[in-house]
């Protein structure tokens, strides 16, 4: 990944590396290296921006929402996935980046506090999920309901939906 | 999907399920390590010194935390959960209880916890 980068540095091609800095940001936020991963998805970012590229800006936004929840500051990734969910639905009607939206802006709401708005938005990242078939949006949806309920005290319903979450998102791990 | 099971845990410790939760988070420590998500699997474990505190076992969750604590790779989240259960754990034992702890974490590797958690 490294050496990829450094040899789209040399060349002109900026879109190839804005992908493969949100690529980077992902894998770095996976590890928990979230430092790292907030210097690649914000360059990433405004790669994307200067290239006016919605969906890549969509997804740094997403990426920076995710690092941005995992560092307590619920309030800036609230916004950020607002503004990425505007672009996914709003301008490019895009049901899966919609749904990868709706899910980090419904884990920002419920942090904050928003738990009528998170449960809506996660029960609409459900509803979009099943219609595409998208297993990993069904799981993440069904785990963020899960700990919606978990918040309001309602523990039965909590583990009801996280047990249904995780057979969800195990399959998928065995089918890639 | 290992924090999905981290998050199960949690509900099951906090709706009465104490064996369901400790088994879940089990499985979180054994699937973040199979996926190489080492966040998760120091979380799990500083979850399992939780459930063995809240179980009265003292020693064995200091013995967790101290492990935790001491290991130079885990991530700031699990360390600092780690260091604040430490002082806690410490305050409940006596000084003798606390320095045979510190000689059993000594003798261990991450190998031997992650044996220990496979049984």
């Amino acid at each position: 990944m490294a050496q990829s980068l450094s040899l789209l540095r040399t060349t002109t091609d900026r879109e190839a590396l804005a992908e493969t800095l949100a690529l980077l940001a992902y894998l770095q936020y996976r590890k928990g290296e979230l430092r790292q991963a907030r210097l690649s998805a914000q360059e990433s970012l405004e790669l994307n921006q200067a290239l006016n590229n919605p969906l890549g800006i969509a997804y740094g936004k997403i990426i920076l929402s995710y690092i941005h929840l995992d560092q307590g500051e619920n309030e800036q990734a609230y916004t950020l996935s607002k503004e990425s969910l505007a672009i996914c639905q709003d301008i490019l009607g895009d049901p899966h980046a919609t749904a990868d939206s709706l899910i980090t802006l419904s884990r920002a709401a419920e942090k904050t506090g928003r738990y009528s708005q998170a449960k809506r938005w996660a029960q609409e990242g459900l509803e979009i999920s099943r219609a595409t078939n998208d297993r990993w949006g069904a799981g993440q949806t069904l785990r963020q309901l899960g700990l919606i309920h978990f918040q309001l005290g309602e523990t039965r319903e909590a583990v009801d939906l996280l047990s249904r979450a995780y057979p969800s998102l195990e399959r998928l791990a065995i089918a890639r | 999907m290992a924090e999905t099971l981290l998050d199960l845990g949690v509900v099951e410790r906090t709706s009465g399920s104490p064996s369901g939760s400790n088994h879940t988070f089990l499985q979180a420590f054994q699937v973040a390590l199979e996926i190489h998500r080492m966040s998760i699997a120091w979380q799990a474990l500083v979850e399992l010194a939780v459930n063995e505190m809240e179980r009265g076992k003292a020693e064995h969750s200091l013995e967790l935390v101290t492990f935790i604590w001491e290991n130079a790779e885990v991530n700031l989240v699990a360390r600092e959960r780690a260091g604040e259960m430490k002082s806690n754990l410490e305050a409940l034992l006596t000084q003798g209880q606390i320095e045979a702890v510190r000689l059993q974490v000594q003798e261990r590797t991450f190998a031997d916890l992650v044996q220990d958690m496979s049984v």
